[in-house]
């Protein structure tokens, strides 16, 4: 009851906020030799995939995949996102490329991009991908994962949460004593999406630096794994986590009564998983195939069903980019591919950044 | 002359392939950490951009310092009790040491990874043990993690290591030299220090210098018990060289690398001047005597055996029990009665994902048939280094121990681009030999060492007595010393086949579709998050090895004799 009030409220506060961060649905168009495409695809026999996945949503995917075009024989390659960028430069350098597909977090990928790793792709579903996850025509967003508040129901209380940016630092800066050792977020020095989230929040927060003072008074931890975050609040080690990745952490608190899962109100950022068909690859045509499907509403709902948020608004599964707003407020800020993702990898601007995290956390 | 002539040719043919082995991927990484940028980018240039970075870098020092402390600290602790437990289990007759035996290598089974998990379970601020302690105490009184935790732990599961390389040597000794020194009048520890001690001292060097170079590239366990207090080392350091550039930043990681590599040379020199006169430790002689055992008083069994359990508490029960529950529950810690949150679910999530049940297929596969064909490798290179005063011997001391002086994962994406830009590999890149060739590599100085060891403890009488007989030295290894050491052949096998089990970080860049391995699977999954999996996967793999225990047992398989 609450939370379809809740919905509703998000709802409302979409239609009155007047997005402009979230175009509606568009139909794809298909042209007409598509079925040529797909024969050819079919010739190829496979495509080969590399990408960081957990192994629940690339089997929903491949699965989806396989019933429509059961001809293609899906290869993923599950790798670490470094270990995909070396992969991928690597196998270009000795001319031995090995995946078709790219599919990783939005910095990396569109730097990989700027590098010539990547090939243009003007994909009928295009239209149906709101303009902000779309680069050149050659990379396009297929998820919406929201930056959350992961907390221990057990240990703490709903109210005891914060529920927007200024209260996050209000709360550590009135309860240090309660919160001490026991709130934590991602660490921008070990983690590129650490990184990504807090240089975000610089620019969307103006009290941030504000913010990663108290943090560190507080004794606030880091880390650089989603799984170690998952265990340290699921056991009670940390109260609450903040700017985790929403689509992992819904997933969890459904199988672990004791995580409890809210997003700013104030302002929620996401960042997208970016797909991109890579250059010389073997299959080049049933990577535009698998690339269709991945922005399709069949191939977005079967991701998003396995836990992975749809950037769709047509996939209605009570886990698209709808439902993320509303979930947020209606104040979602979509972190949209652009230069400033790659502008972002400039060693100064990073070590700039780092030290002034540093500095500002007293370590 | 033709003898002669016929073991140069064996000798080079073997040193020389083995420098190509061992040399191509560390190399590379050489190379690599003088460049400005990656060794195949053609606008990268030659020159010190990368020392200069890391040696101007405060966090470089501090990681360094914090990675020799910690390397002291796992020496200090895993040799003496790896000794002991040696001296127990080999030489005197404590109650239940055929099934201690088994148990001793039980923390050898598990990657850092999983270890590391399996403490936060069980000991961490909000583990089982320690929510069971904070109600008899009123806090939880002790912290795993920081420097010391790091040590303690670190320490405790390395024990065996030495236990391993100790007991190999303690078992050839004949007892006949003990049993001359009890006759005497000696007592137990006199025996112990002055007849089995000096007896195992190669084994103690080698094993001491091992665990000074896993702890140096040690990653899983500083990862986990480490980070959360702020105590970088060095290969945490790395990891975050290339957060730090938002992308890997090859010549950085390269650079640290050869860092660690360099303190590896006077270790392996110290080695080598400690060992100068291997001759000395000659223990099987042509007279066969077979091992009586010391027997123990009631007390000093009930001491011994209080040790030995408290140690298995640590080192054993509390990170596998950890591992064990996680595997089937789905929420746990504070204000979590875990009873109610039993489930089978992880495991049912691995069924149906066609990666993970070929990981399985693929890592058993790479341990047993993949660890006989490294052992058949490793016997060749001891042959070879055998009996060698050659102005080359000394290079495979060097060259065993190079590949495990670096961090695993730097080793692992030399492996990878070994195998893609040589181009007579390309075609084995996606297959598992591409795999069983870096394992074997990342492996030597392992299953290597075990039957040098073995080696070296088969007198010379023997060898000269088939010599002036009229065998040429290919005859006489094939005839004398290969069936000698063959309970070292085997015990090298199991070791090979558990140190295979639990690798995981030469796979992650060189596993592709069709080639996962466990471990490097289990890395590749912690970034997301799939706990719930990770722990259902590693209870599965210790399964696993305790079952090709049980196995080697059943078949009549000593172990580690």
């Amino acid at each position: 009851m609450i939370r379809s009030l809740e919905r509703l409220a998000g709802c409302a506060a979409i239609i009155l906020a007047a997005t402009a961060t979230i175009s509606s649905p568009k139909a794809s168009e298909y042209p007409a030799d598509y079925a040529q495409l797909v024969a050819a695809a079919e010739k190829e026999g496979k495509v080969s995939i590399y990408a960081p996945t957990d192994p629940a949503q690339s089997k929903a995917l491949m699965d989806a995949f396989n019933a429509k075009h059961p001809k293609i024989k899906v290869e993923w390659n599950d790798i670490t996102a470094q270990a995909l960028f070396s992969r991928i430069i690597s196998e270009a350098a000795a001319g031995q490329v090995g995946g078709d597909i790219a599919w990783n977090v939005p910095d990396m990928q569109l730097k990989l991009v700027s590098m010539g790793h990547a090939v243009p792709y003007e994909s009928p579903e295009a239209a149906t991908v709101p303009e902000w996850g779309k680069y050149k025509g050659i990379a396009y967003a297929t998820t919406i994962e929201p930056a959350v508040i992961m907390y221990n129901k057990t240990l703490t209380s709903e109210d005891k949460i914060p529920k927007t940016h200024d209260q996050l630092l209000d709360t550590l800066k009135n309860n240090a004593e309660a919160w001490r050792g026991k709130v934590a977020t991602f660490d921008p020095e070990k983690s590129g999406t650490g990184f990504l989230w807090s240089r975000n929040n610089e620019r969307l927060w103006p009290d941030f630096w504000t913010f990663v003072k108290e943090f560190g008074k507080v004794g606030g931890q880091v880390y650089s794994s989603s799984s170690q975050f998952k265990e340290k609040v699921l056991s009670g080690e940390l109260l609450m986590a903040f700017d985790m990745n929403g689509a992992y952490a819904r997933e969890w608190a459904k199988a672990a009564p004791n995580l409890g899962v809210i997003a700013f109100n104030d302002y929620t950022q996401a960042y997208s998983r970016v797909a991109f068909i890579i250059k010389d690859g073997k299959n080049p045509n049933a990577a535009r195939v698998f690339l269709d499907f991945m922005l399709s509403q069949e191939g977005q709902r079967a991701v998003s069903n396995a836990g992975l948020p749809s950037v769709r608004r047509d996939v209605d599964n009570g886990n698209d980019i709808d439902d993320i707003n509303a979930l947020s407020n209606g104040k979602l800020k979509p972190i949209a591919l652009g230069q400033d993702l790659i502008d972002d990898f400039d060693p100064k601007t990073r070590t700039t950044f780092l030290a002034r995290w540093k500095r500002e956390l007293g370590k | 002359m033709a003898r002669a002539t016929e073991a140069i040719i064996f000798r080079g043919t073997v040193v020389a392939a083995l420098a190509a082995a061992v040399l191509a991927p560390v190399g590379l990484i050489i190379y690599q950490s003088f460049l400005s940028g990656p060794f195949f980018d053609p606008t990268a240039t030659v020159g010190w951009d990368a020392f200069g970075f890391i040696f101007t870098d405060p966090d470089f020092y501090s990681a360094f310092g914090v990675t020799v402390i910690f390397a002291i600290g796992v020496v200090a602790i895993a040799v003496p009790l790896g000794a002991a437990l040696a001296f127990l289990l080999t030489r005197t007759d404590l109650i239940g040491r055929k099934i201690l035996e088994p148990l001793a290598l039980v923390p050898m089974f598990l990657s850092a990874i999983v270890l590391g998990f399996g403490y936060t379970v069980s000991l961490g601020p909000s583990g089982l043990v320690s929510l069971g302690a904070e109600r008899i105490f009123g806090f939880v009184p002790w912290n795993i993690y920081g420097l010391g935790g790091l040590i303690l732990f670190g320490g405790l599961t390395h024990v065996p290591h030495v236990y391993l390389y100790a007991s190999a040597a303690m078992r050839n000794i004949a007892s006949d030299m003990e049993e001359a020194a009890r006759t005497t009048g000696a007592g137990i520890w006199q025996v112990a220090w002055h007849v089995t001690w000096p007896l195992t001292f190669p084994a103690l060097i080698f094993a001491s210098m091992l665990n000074v170079l896993l702890a140096f590239e040690s990653f899983g366990l500083p990862l986990i018990l480490g980070d959360p207090a702020g105590t970088v080392v060095l290969t945490t350091y790395i990891y975050k060289l290339t957060a730090l550039l938002g992308v890997p930043s090859y010549q950085l990681m390269a650079a640290v690398a050869v860092v660690l590599l360099a303190l590896t040379f006077p270790l392996v020199f110290i080695q080598r001047r400690l060992l100068a006169q291997s001759r000395r430790y000659v223990t099987v002689g042509g007279k066969g005597a077979r091992a009586t055992r010391i027997h123990l008083g009631p007390t000093m069994q009930c001491v011994a055996l209080a040790g030995v359990a408290l140690w298995l508490l640590l080192a054993v029960v509390f990170p596998i029990g950890g591992i064990v529950v996680r595997a089937f529950v789905s929420a746990w810690g504070r204000g979590i009665n875990i009873f109610e949150h039993l489930t089978l679910d992880n495991f049912r999530q691995l069924l149906i994902v066609p990666a993970l049940a070929r990981s399985l297929t693929n890592t058993v596969i790479l341990a047993v048939v993949g660890g006989a064909i490294a052992v058949g490798a490793y016997l060749l290179v001891a042959l070879a280094g055998h009996r060698w005063r050659g102005r080359f011997s000394s290079a495979i001391d060097y060259l065993v121990l190079l590949p495990k002086a670096l961090p695993g994962l730097v080793v692992g994406l030399s492996f990878f681009w070994v195998f893609l830009f040589v181009p007579a590999l390309q075609p084995l890149r996606p297959t598992l030999i591409s795999l069983l060739i870096a394992y074997t590599i990342v492996g030597l100085s392992y299953g290597f060492r075990m039957i040098q060891a073995n080696l070296l403890q088969v007198s010379p009488d023997l060898e000269e007595a088939a010599r002036t007989a009229g065998a040429t030295t290919g005859q006489t290894w094939r005839s004398v010393v290969v069936p000698i050491i063959r309970p070292g052949l085997i015990g090298a096998w199991t070791m090979m086949i558990i140190v295979f089990l639990r690798e995981y970080a030469t796979g992650v860049y060189l596993m592709t579709n069709g080639t996962e391995v466990l471990g490097s699977m289990i890395v590749s999954m912690i970034a997301g998050g799939s706990v719930d999996m990770i722990a259902a996967l590693s209870f599965i793999s210790i399964v696993f090895t305790l079952g090709g225990f049980v196995l080697a047992l059943r078949l009549g398989v000593r172990v580690n004799e």
